[in-house]
């Protein structure tokens, strides 16, 4: 991805410090929300807001490190034989919570249960980016009205496709291609979201990049998300 | 009530951690640096150690090394709660071990309701 690569090119050392160190005040917030869910005479849904607010954020760093990490090739990515819909179903117990208080009901669609190489961690941390995003960029989801948030595995030709997909989100090739192109100029990186830049997508995108995976706009009955393609393995479907 | 020395270098951290595990019938005692914790230690026979492996003037390995150069301490697990990954040090789970570390948490992924179920299961496992 030109935009991501150059920017970790120029800057990665300095950001991924400064990301390490963002962490701890940020870890501090959520533990210290965590003590006082204890205390019952403190309102508890503006704690339950400021631990959630807190963990996302140090999700979003934790990512990045990571993806910095994996670019410049200072962590070895060990890859083992996977079931990406494990994977999903794992994201997507994750988010439940954040979801429905985003007026999002979550679906699973897992169609393949065929295994693939990768690293499980590193493609959780780059759907829960995802997945992070998509809820959060769009809380303009307002008036009650409840949306889906679809988490799908499904086959396309020689390869796994697992997406991410929403009918609030609308996002295509011309606007995906457009906000990696503009990244380097653009402040608001997604124009699909008003009050956030979307960075999720493209930690999520150098993450799954590192692992020679491409993320991309993707269409999943009549929903629209993000999704990439892992290719299968015949050697694996033979175990 | 289990006699617990927790190592952590920042003071808010520290004092979070210990009201939390304080509030759930565990004697905690905090140590800033190495040093305090090998004074602390020696006054208060600690039944687990949990250990920020970054510490101020220190590496918690050399601190594990030394607390381990005392025989009376060779038995007390160490819990690793650290900002650092632990596949950031090139040792094999066999030398961790050795060195006494039963489980190696990290930090920014584990809440401090985690925190204590894992110290409950250690003191469960080796009926401490």
């Amino acid at each position: 991805m030109k935009g991501t690569d150059s920017l970790v090119e120029v800057d990665q050392y300095l950001l991924k410090s400064i990301a390490e160190e963002l962490r701890l005040p940020l870890i501090q917030i959520s533990r210290l929300a965590e003590l006082n869910m204890q205390n019952q005479k403190i309102d508890q849904t503006d704690i339950k807001k400021m631990e959630s607010s807190a963990d996302l954020a140090i999700q979003l760093l934790e990512s990045f490190i990571l993806g910095v990490e994996y670019s410049d090739r200072q962590t070895e990515i060990e890859l083992s034989p996977i079931t990406i819909g494990a994977v999903l179903n794992d994201v997507a117990h994750q988010v439940n919570k954040l979801a429905t208080a985003n007026n999002y009901d979550i679906e699973l669609s897992v169609k393949s249960a065929h295994p693939v190489m990768g690293n499980y961690e590193a493609i959780k941390m780059a759907y829960l980016n995802i997945a992070h995003t998509i809820i959060t960029g769009s809380s303009k989801n307002e008036n009650n009205r409840r949306s889906s948030l679809v988490f799908a595995v499904y086959n396309r030709g020689p390869k796994n496709m697992a997406g991410i997909y929403s009918n609030n989100l609308d996002i295509n090739k011309n606007v995906w291609e457009k906000s990696i192109n503009n990244f380097e100029k653009s402040r608001q990186k997604m124009p699909e979201f008003s009050h956030i830049n979307g960075s999720g997508f493209f930690v999520a995108s150098s993450i799954l990049e590192a692992m020679s995976l491409e993320l991309g706009p993707s269409k999943f009955h009549g929903n629209k998300g993000l999704a990439a393609g892992f290719p299968l393995s015949q050697q694996l479907q033979l175990v | 009530m289990k006699k617990i020395l927790l190592i952590e270098p920042d003071k808010t951290l520290s004092i979070v951690a210990h009201d939390y595990l304080q509030g759930r019938d565990l004697d905690i005692q905090i140590a800033e640096s190495a040093q305090e914790a090998v004074n602390l230690a020696d006054k208060n026979e600690p039944e687990l150690v949990i250990l920020e492996i970054q510490l101020k003037h220190h590496n918690g390995i050399d601190f594990i090394h030394e607390f381990r150069s005392y025989p009376e301490w060779h038995k007390i697990p160490i819990l690793i709660y650290s900002m650092i990954p632990k596949k950031e040090f090139p040792l094999d789970d066999n030398t961790w071990r050795q060195l006494g570390v039963v489980k190696y948490l990290y930090k920014p992924k584990v809440k401090l309701g985690e925190l204590y179920n894992e110290i409950n299961e250690i003191i469960s496992e080796t009926k401490i």
